[in-house]
């Protein structure tokens, strides 16, 4: 399965790459407009005459890279304060967890609506929009892993020889949690791209003429009643194509971690 | 403890979670930097006076906390303010959007559960064989397609092969004469007792409701099959069957019934996940429900009906949530305790 998802992501990203070598430009709008898919425009051309291919395959390069900025930054809050909140306890872990638990409750895509309607788009902004909504999800695994290994004896021995609280939490406990926080990256990959390009879709995504598969195939959809259902198809090809290698690699990085972590409970 | 006492109890945690929900989304719209008065007054914006007076008016020249108090005081008694750019009620507003939402998430809701359950508890059973590969495969790429692409894919094929559906909208000018009592189009033409409305209501129904419901049906696909291969490798299994069971029986008296608690939990909380997909399908559909009002009201910059619509989707997931503890609750004593 992860060779699988890693092969289609390899793929993905080779497009990508060679459109930025051989490929028309994005933004050219030299030809003719709407034309549908022939051997000189694989994927047609968009009502404004730019190639599709090429939008579509530089497109990767902002949907990847958006979702990675979201990654990155609900993976780095939601899990240091899970960290902080499951070691230290008490008051600040019950407002903390109760914080969190009501942002669980909304949808993701919800929350990005509403940051991304106040804080307008761009790489970072959306990135931002995006990763609120799953922070929760970091939190609530990284906070359950501490709270579960927090009274073990090598964690008291560990303090005991002067360790400082910051070394404690993020040199000895956190890298139990590092084979989750890694699967679950891997799978939001997935779903960073879904809602990125929703957003797009929805208007809000990152401002024109950034090729972008939500927003292009968003325009498109006004000339499927024309006939002209090309502008609106490829691009969702390829999200479904990159969403694929990203879901195939979290589950079954999931999959080979869970395995490992039951065969060790076997073993005790 | 009793059901009762367990019930009384959960329905009175529901309201701090709310009123959490209710702060979350406070802070976000207000801590955020944008400024509603600006935004909605656009190039309109005259003199500084005007702009302090706009602000009085709609009172958020007031302290943030006195702000919030009386947000939640008026949420309170049913008032979720006043729409800035629509000059209405945000309530009135939300009412007229919500039977269409209701209506496509209910229909979706009836095509995803039996679909999925049945799809992964077939799946299961055949485990490791060829069925069940196709339907794992089937179910994952399925999740992987996003709900408004499936559902431009979906207008694509209808025009293209000039089939008979509406592609967009929820009921055609012609026959939309039908009262509209409840709102919900394919009650009100079965309480008008018009069969054309009826067909007409439907007919504009299946590609929205193809579009989210299979996506809801492909994650509950993979979490069914899951649970029933976890159950059915339970010792309590084995032991059924050493006994004489036929396998049949097994199945149905001892797997089943295990295997579906978390099914049904899992599928409780996918109410988020179906008002997500909600708010995208109407819009590829031009469905007039609540995600089509969010999406206008962001374009407007519309603060309070925004805040409005966000806090319903809040509300309806907390109901959603207090549905599914308690009906967990009747299934599973163990839970109450």
């Amino acid at each position: 399965m992860v060779v699988v998802g890693i092969i289609i992501i390899v793929i993905a990203l080779g497009l990508d790459v060679y459109a930025h070598i051989v490929g028309p430009d994005p933004l050219a709008t030299t030809y003719q407009g709407l034309s549908p898919p022939a051997l000189d425009h694989i994927m047609g051309t968009d009502q404004l005459g730019r190639d599709l291919f090429s939008r579509v395959s530089f497109g990767t390069t902002f949907s990847l890279l958006v979702a990675f900025i979201s990654v990155a930054i609900s993976v780095s809050v939601g899990s240091i304060i899970g960290a902080l909140s499951g070691f230290f306890g008490g008051k600040i872990d019950r407002v903390t967890s109760l914080a969190f638990d009501a942002l669980y409750a909304l949808p993701p895509l919800i929350i990005a609506i509403l940051i991304a309607a106040m804080i307008g788009a761009g790489i970072v902004n959306t990135g931002l929009a995006i990763a609120v909504g799953y922070m929760p999800q970091y939190f609530r695994i990284v906070r359950g892993i501490i709270l579960s290994i927090k009274e073990r004896p090598f964690i008291e021995s560990t303090r005991a020889i002067g360790a400082g609280y910051v070394s404690l939490i993020f040199r000895h406990m956190m890298p139990y949690a590092i084979p989750s926080i890694i699967a679950l990256m891997t799978l939001n990959m997935g779903s960073g791209i879904v809602d990125v390009a929703g957003l797009g879709f929805l208007g809000l995504g990152l401002p024109p003429p950034t090729p972008e598969w939500g927003t292009d195939l968003g325009r498109g959809r006004d000339f499927i009643t024309a006939g002209a259902w090309w502008p609106s198809t490829f691009p969702g090809l390829m999200i479904v194509i990159s969403v694929l290698g990203f879901t195939l690699v979290g589950e079954g990085l999931d999959e080979i971690f869970r395995a490992t972590s039951t065969r060790k409970k076997e073993t005790f | 403890m009793r059901l009762r006492t367990f019930i009384l109890l959960r329905l009175l945690l529901t309201i701090p979670m709310v009123l959490l929900l209710v702060t979350v989304v406070f802070a976000i719209m207000r801590i955020l930097p944008g400024d509603p008065v600006l935004a909605v007054l656009g190039s309109r914006a005259g003199s500084e006076q005007q702009i302090e007076a706009f602000r009085h008016q709609l009172g958020l020249d007031k302290p943030l906390y006195i702000q919030y108090l009386e947000y939640v005081g008026n949420l309170l008694r049913g008032n979720f303010g006043y729409s800035m750019v629509r000059q209405d009620p945000v309530s009135s507003e939300l009412g007229d959007h919500l039977p269409a939402t209701v209506e496509l998430t209910f229909w979706s809701m009836l095509l995803a559960i039996p679909l999925g359950i049945y799809s992964g508890v077939f799946a299961a059973r055949k485990a490791g064989g060829k069925v069940d590969a196709s339907i794992r495969i089937g179910a994952l790429v399925r999740w992987c397609v996003p709900v408004f692409w499936f559902g431009l894919v979906l207008q694509i094929l209808v025009v293209q092969f000039n089939l008979p559906l509406p592609i967009a909208g929820q009921a055609s000018p012609r026959i939309a004469s039908v009262p509209h009592v409840t709102g919900l189009y394919t009650v009100d033409a079965i309480l008008a007792g018009d069969l054309r409305a009826l067909v007409d209501a439907f007919a504009h129904l299946v590609l929205p409701v193809v579009s989210l419901g299979t996506t809801m049906a492909a994650s509950i696909t993979k979490i069914a099959r899951t649970n029933v291969v976890d159950v059915l490798g339970e010792e309590y299994i084995r032991v059924a069957s050493l006994k004489g069971c036929s396998d049949e029986r097994v199945f149905q008296k001892h797997a089943l019934p295990n295997a579906l608690i978390p099914i049904l939990t899992y599928t409780g909380l996918q109410v988020a996940v179906l008002l997500q997909g909600a708010i995208l399908t109407e819009t590829v559909f031009a469905w007039p429900g609540l995600g089509r009002l969010l999406i206008d009201a962001v374009a407007f910059r519309d603060f309070n009906l925004i805040q409005g619509c966000v806090v319903l989707f809040a509300l309806v997931v907390s109901i959603a949530n207090l549905i599914v503890d308690i009906s967990y609750a009747v299934v599973d004593p163990r839970v109450r305790f």
